[in-house]
């Protein structure tokens, strides 16, 4: 089973999402700011995909993909970004930084589980 | 056998409450709108207001003799500051229980998102206990289409799903309102102060401008920035505004 990491400053975004995933066979890992997330990541989770925020209180979403993009293990991960955000600039910025792809919310289940069977292999 | 939650009036109930929620959104992204726009109106209803008082004042003491000046001056300025000053200073009361209405607002619809994320998953389980919860000695008939159903309502229900996601935009619309009057607030203070310390040549001025241009880099969504721009007419072009794609791949 592919393991996904949401990280999402939101509890409705974390369970709306999670909730999605899981019942297309995911199993999921959740966290509510980027800080935390990272403390997992060092800590050698076994991740499949990340799913993150752009917007969050303390470290925002690219910084903490900077961040885990340095860890060996996740050198080659997907990332993905969920966000409200849709200025080209801060794509281009998440792209980078080492993002896969970029999902604006809100986004419809298709649009999600099938974007992540196209960067989950 | 149904759960007792599973009852045609727990679902009419749980639907009434998706539908009410999406109301609320639309309602929601209406009054927002229109709820900026007036904030930038009123902005510049204060300024107006304190210009016209002042220059009334003024006015008023430019047609007295220089030498009645000192003795006049207290009488007619005054009142009219201290007016605006009390004005302004009402703001400030006015803006803290707007922010705390504000703040429940985003507080009750994540809670009710959150339920509502609850109420669908239970309906979802519910669902998928039917199909191996069905008698054996059923027509096979009436199997395919219960499962038919299901399968429906289960598709039905993760759309459902995603869609709460509404509730994080309407968050984060919100939240700059509350920033934005939290601005206005800093602004008006500042007027009162500038106001009774109009002889201080010291005086540090925030001028509105800069106050706008605070809330415009908070922005986190371009619809923001361009409401922004259009409320403010100005020809702007959104900075590296992007192609409307909802999902795009590096």
């Amino acid at each position: 089973m592919k393991t996904i990491f949401l990280v999402d400053d939101s509890a409705t975004i974390l369970l709306s999402i999670a909730s999605i995933l899981t019942k297309a066979g995911y199993a999921v890992e959740k966290a509510p700011n980027a800080e935390e997330a990272l403390r997992k990541f060092q800590s050698g989770t076994k991740v499949d995909l990340l799913i993150t925020d752009l917007n969050m209180p303390g470290m925002n979403g690219i910084e903490l993909i900077r961040e885990v993009r340095k860890l060996p293990d996740y050198k080659f991960m997907p990332i993905l970004f969920l966000t409200t955000e849709s200025q080209q600039s801060r794509k281009q910025e998440a792209k980078e930084a080492g993002a896969t792809g970029w999902i604006v919310k809100p986004a419809t289940a298709d649009e999600l589980l099938n974007t992540i069977k196209l960067v989950v292999r | 056998m149904l759960q007792p939650r599973m009852s045609p009036g727990f679902l009419a109930s749980a639907l009434a409450a998706g539908t009410a929620v999406f109301a609320l959104h639309v309602w929601l992204q209406a009054a927002l709108a229109s709820w900026l726009v007036s904030l930038l109106a009123g902005l510049c209803a204060v300024a107006l207001l304190v210009a016209g008082r002042l220059a009334a004042a003024g006015g008023a003491e430019t047609k007295q003799a220089p030498e009645q000046e000192q003795a006049v001056t207290p009488k007619l300025q005054h009142p009219v500051i201290d007016e605006v000053v009390g004005e302004l200073r009402q703001v400030h009361g006015f803006n803290q229980v707007v922010r705390g209405h504000l703040q429940h607002v985003i507080d009750e619809t994540g809670r009710a998102a959150v339920d509502l994320i609850g109420h669908l998953h239970a309906i979802d389980a519910a669902l998928s206990r039917i199909e191996t919860q069905l008698p054996g000695t059923a027509e096979a008939e009436v199997l395919d289409a219960v499962r038919d159903g299901s399968r429906t309502l289960s598709a039905m229900l993760l759309d459902a799903q995603a869609a709460i996601q509404f509730q994080d935009p309407c968050r984060q619309e919100i939240e700059q309102v509350i920033g934005a009057l939290h601005l206005l607030d800093e602004h008006a203070g500042m007027l009162a102060r500038r106001l009774e310390q109009r002889e201080d040549p010291d005086f540090v001025f925030t001028p509105i401008a800069e106050h706008l241009e605070t809330l415009y880099n908070r922005y986190v969504m371009e619809s923001q920035r361009l409401r922004h721009d259009a409320t403010l007419q100005r020809d702007r072009p959104a900075a590296g505004a992007g192609p409307s794609n909802s999902v795009e791949l590096f």
